[in-house]
């Protein structure tokens, strides 16, 4: 097929009377649309390679790039716009399913925006966080239905094993192989400082991350890549993935280019080897299955690890949380369709899942009719933007969040949705050992710690504000919430109440 | 003595060490007039190493060594350690005979691009900041730094 | 404490300087024949061209001498050293004792007897500022230069003087230029570089008389000379060391705390004889690094630090008409011992020479190709083994990476 049909993304725009052919972006293009005339000593572009990661025009140090949309027209159609004929052409020209990477980035809702804080006027004081305590701990496990003390007053109840975190939020799963060395040990020592979890995805813990295994979480997922007893035992807790908010109901594929020597190691498979991760848990087919797999890994580990499930945000979210209780775990993780993604068919993610705020609503709800919310922690994930998302997962009955986008953004990502490339200009979605060395751990490692210190400050703020002086007090606490522009399912489903009522 | 050091594993060949060194050692100290108006050296070479097909780099610049082997070649008596231990060139006794290129370990001299005097990084000193390179670093490969090892 | 110094250049400063690091209080004296402060003594051609003033010539910096409390006497030639009263006579009449004493009397220029020269009354050799003075005073655009002798100091004089003047004609009995350091191919692209500056040679072909104003070549051919400089080549300035009962050879003997034969006499620079590492045999190594290395060790040792100096080799680094050579090391080695990896643009007068001898490198010549020229001259100096590199020096441009990792941090943060 000679014509190409696919139109460019992206224009790159080039200032020539600000370029002074430097060639740092030449250099720095890992998708090689700059290029370095020299016999007119000019620097040019080629638009049809661009991802739009914004490295160039970072790095320029004259700032004489700008990337803007690609203003080539299609005739106005509202119905087959731009993209969906792109597509089209895409498809036609390959016979390939459509791949994309991060979130769903359609503009469904999002009730997180149209969710308001309630705050603290007159008749009850609220707290200035900068002059008295104020809580932001959790303790993330099964709590027990009741304390009994004997005749001493010695507590004799058995407490499950708790993850205590400093402040709600934890770094989601990122499998060492979808993302870098180097972006894994910034998460791992952020973890480490700011007192929380970093979670190895399903890639296994490389070597020189064991001994952060106090501040890791181990996940066993469908392919059990580098699943092995020292690793069980490495972290502070195990997750078993069931499914993931991009791309419920689909395995996972790292290519094989992308095992390398040290992937392969840490996943235990042959160098350059596809890693298929199927889409089920072939020894996970009932509640039943995966509660012997829960109690197979708190044997392993001696019941000194609390086991968490994750599994994508979909229909039925609520029932299904309801079997994962009953069936051992101490924590469910409900990843909502907005969640990120190395790569999924762009299909599935765009139109797969539901949107987190309301399954998390549903299954907060449904274990409290149950009586058995206390027998498992709620962690929400899926597309964490803020402190204000998190204030307002709490008041919807989680325990704690988990983030991922953000962190990746904090240390670089620019969201170009490129990352099953492998040529991550940013350092952080590849392996090419050139690129990963643009991620400095050091400097990402102290992003992290701002991003959520920052976050931290913020959330104790609107607690304040709110007359609240611990996290633990907000949780499931759907008063301090009101919608607006939602209809009434939607404020039932919620469980909360209009705006002005 | 605070000298910059390169660290390999950081750094990416960017070349931004060496546009803003250049700059720093303009007079309009603006870049753009720099590279258009301004001929200047940078002081830095930045060396490629490509090994298994993975290329690696580092950014080099004078090492202001204890006993500096370009002031002992140094015809003119132009190159020189100043109290501060700096090693410096100074460009009208300069007569650009290559003697301190010939003796340098590190390769660290550079010929200017006018090829009559020689070019070397005099860690910024007149601008009495930190140096223009490691200052300006993206992913932290050059730090002004003292190293005791 | 009294520490003497005669020579005012290299060699001479470097060690009183050297000598103040280490004793504050002793009286440091250096006597000089001259009538000028320290200066840059190869300047001496840029001088003559005009590129350098007295101001800029002047190798240290107006106050190093009260700074390091130094007494210089200029204009007072050392005429005899008493090694017994431990003191030395000078022109001055004056007598300097000395507790040590430091001989840096670098070279002097050899002239060799020419039929006629006497009868030429603008004869002039080129080594120090004096001589260049002279001949600046003389030239002017009408002169017919002749330069006897195609060395480093005649080639210098040619380019100092080939735009001022209506012809310089350079004639060296040798059949190339800078006979003593180059080889023949590398010797001729130099050649063919000055010659395309308004520099005539004859080779293989010097002067056999001079008349009063032309000299007449060993060929018969006759070249009408106004200005007749003598370069043939120096010789080191023993003539004081030996007179005082120095053993000297050709040039003074020292041991490698830079003492001479007599104890508390120290000798540095182009007057003595070094060991050249690379064939391991004691030579002049006139050479401005070398002198300044000597006279620092020298400086070390009398001011009671014991150091000790461990050889040097050929090294040069030098210019004509904006052509760069710098070699070092064997050039020009047998082929059953060295192997030679050439590298050559003829058009662009560039060359790459290398000289290998087993496992090691043993010279260099590189014309116009220069950049990280030290690192080769590590390699040499620190007699690196090639297969230790990271690749082929003959095959690749030389740079810090050819190190391995560790060698090249420890080089980077060593800060040695």
């Amino acid at each position: 097929m000679s014509l190409n049909l696919v139109s460019d993304m992206f224009e790159v725009l080039r200032d020539q009377t600000k370029c002074i052919q430097c060639q740092v972006c030449v250099k720095q293009c890992s998708n090689e649309v700059h290029r370095y005339d020299k016999e007119d000593n000019i620097v040019l572009s080629d638009d049809s390679k661009c991802v739009c990661c914004h490295r160039c025009v970072a790095m320029c140090p004259t700032k004489a790039l700008k990337i803007r949309k690609n203003s080539l027209e299609f005739k106005e159609n509202s119905n087959w716009n731009g993209t969906a004929i792109n597509e089209i052409y895409k498809q036609a020209q390959t016979g390939g399913m459509l791949l994309s990477s991060m979130g769903n980035p359609k503009p469904y809702p999002i009730y997180w925006d149209k969710i308001l804080l309630n705050a603290s006027q007159v008749t009850n004081p609220s707290i200035d966080p900068l002059r008295e305590p104020m809580e932001t701990k959790v303790m993330i496990g099964r709590k027990p239905d009741k304390i009994e003390y004997d005749k001493n007053g010695n507590m004799i109840t058995k407490i499950p094993p708790q993850i205590e975190l400093n402040m709600p939020i934890m770094f989601s799963a990122m499998s060492y192989g979808s993302i870098s060395k180097n972006a894994h040990e910034a998460l791992a020592r952020a973890a480490e400082k700011l007192g929380i979890l970093y979670n190895t995805g399903e890639g296994g813990l490389h070597k020189d991350f064991y001994k952060y295994g106090k501040n890791t979480t181990v996940q066993v997922a469908s392919g059990r890549f580098g699943v092995h007893l020292d690793y069980l035992n490495a972290g502070a807790a195990i997750e078993i993935k069931i499914g993931q908010g991009a791309k419920p109901g689909i395995g996972g594929h790292l290519p094989g280019i992308k095992v390398g020597p040290d992937v392969s190691a840490t996943r235990m498979i042959p160098e350059g080897s596809d890693a298929i991760s199927p889409a089920p848990h072939h020894d996970i087919y009932s509640i039943e299955d995966l509660r012997q797999l829960i109690l197979s890994l708190k044997e392993s580990t001696n019941y000194t690890k609390p086991v968490f499930v994750k599994i994508a945000a979909v229909h039925n979210v609520s029932a299904i949380a309801s079997g994962i209780a009953r069936a051992g775990a101490d924590a469910i993780v409900i990843d909502g369709f907005r969640g990120g993604t190395g790569a999924a068919p762009t299909r599935v993610r765009d139109n797969v899942g539901i949107p987190i705020e309301l399954a998390l609503a549903s299954v907060d709800q449904r274990l409290r009719d149950e009586g058995i919310r206390n027998h498992i922690s709620i962690i929400c994930a899926g597309s964490i933007r803020n402190s204000a998302d998190i204030v307002k997962a709490v008041a919807l009955g989680a325990d704690a969040v988990y983030i991922a986008s953000a962190a990746l953004i904090a240390m670089g990502c620019h969201m170009c949705q490129s990352c099953s490339t492998g040529k991550c200009n940013w350092g952080i979605a590849t392996q090419n050992p050139e690129l990963v060395r643009r991620l400095n751990p050091d400097i990402a490692y102290e992003r992290l710690i701002n991003l959520l210190t920052a976050w931290n400050n913020e959330i104790k703020e609107m607690l304040g504000g709110m007359g609240i002086n611990a996290i633990d007090s907000l949780r499931g606490n759907r008063l301090m919430l009101r919608g607006v522009g939602l209809n009434l399912k939607e404020l039932e489903i919620l469980g909360i109440k209009h705006a002005g009522e | 003595m605070k000298k910059v050091y390169a660290f390999e594993k950081n750094c990416l060949g960017c070349g931004l060490c060496e546009v803003y060194c250049r700059t720093a050692h303009s007079k309009s100290k603006d870049i753009i007039k720099t590279y258009k108006k301004e001929n200047i050296d940078s002081a830095i070479t930045i060396e490629e190493i490509e090994k298994k097909g993975v290329k690696t780099f580092f950014a080099l610049q004078c090492r202001h060594c204890k006993d500096p082997k370009c002031v002992q070649a140094c015809i003119s008596g132009a190159m020189y350690k100043d109290k501060n231990g700096i090693v410096r060139n100074i460009k009208e006794k300069c007569v650009g005979c290559q003697s301190c290129i010939m003796a340098c370990p590190f390769g660290a001299i550079k010929m200017s691009v006018s090829g009559t005097v020689i070019s070397k990084c005099d860690l910024c000193t007149e601008s009495g900041n930190e140096p223009a390179c490691a200052k300006n670093c993206p992913n932290g490969a050059l730090k002004f730094m003292e190293n005791d090892s | 404490m009294n520490y003497l110094i005669i020579g005012n250049s290299c060699a001479g400063t470097a060690c009183a300087e050297e000598i103040r690091k280490n004793d504050t209080n002793g009286n440091i004296t250096i006597l000089s024949e001259e009538n000028f402060p320290a200066y840059g003594r190869p300047l001496i051609s840029y001088f003559l061209q005009g590129k350098q003033n007295l101001e800029t010539i002047k190798y240290k910096k107006e106050d190093f001498y009260t700074k390091n409390k130094i007494t210089i006497k200029l204009n007072c030639k050392a005429e005899s050293i008493d090694a017994v009263k431990k003191e030395v006579i000078c022109s001055d009449k004056e007598k300097y004792k000395y507790d040590k004493l430091l001989i840096a009397t670098g070279s002097i220029p050899f002239v060799p007897k020419i039929t006629g020269m006497e009868k030429h009354k603008k004869v002039y050799t080129f080594l120090n500022i004096e001589s260049a003075t002279n001949i600046k005073k003389v030239v002017s655009k009408d002169s017919a230069i002749v330069i006897i002798g195609a060395g480093l100091i005649g080639l210098k004089a040619a380019e100092a003087l080939a735009e001022q003047v209506k012809s310089v004609t350079v004639c060296d009995l040798a059949d190339r230029v800078m006979g003593s350091v180059l080889d023949k191919n590398t010797a001729s692209i130099i050649q063919k570089h000055i010659e395309q500056n308004n520099v005539k040679f004859y080779l293989s072909n010097t002067a056999k008389e001079i008349t009063e104003n032309s000299v007449i070549l060993n060929d018969g051919t006759e070249l009408h000379c106004d200005i007749l400089i003598m370069a043939v080549g120096v010789r080191p300035n023993t003539s004081l060391a030996r007179d005082a009962g120095i053993k000297t050879n050709r040039g003074i003997v020292v041991d490698t705390d830079m003492q001479t034969s007599v104890k508390d006499i120290y000798a540095a620079g182009d007057c003595v004889e070094s060991l050249d590492i690379l064939s391991n045999q004691n030579k002049i190594l006139a050479l401005w690094p070398n002198a300044y290395t000597q006279g620092k060790i020298a400086g070390s040792n009398m001011s009671g630090v014991v150091k000790s100096f461990n050889g040097a080799f050929p090294l040069n680094a030098i210019g004509f008409f904006g052509l760069h050579l710098i070699s070092a090391g064997i050039i020009d080695g047998n082929k059953d011992e060295y192997k030679t990896y050439i590298k050559e643009d003829k058009e662009a007068h560039k060359l790459k020479k290398l000289v290998i001898k087993g496992d090691n490198l043993a010279g260099f010549a590189l014309i116009n190709t220069n950049e990280r020229a030290g690192i080769y001259t590590s390699l040499i100096n620190d007699k690196i083994p090639l297969s230790s590199l990271n690749y082929d020096i003959t095959k690749q441009e030389i740079g810090l990476n050819i190190f391995s990792k560790k060698t090249r941090e420890d080089k980077l943060f060593g800060g040695k």
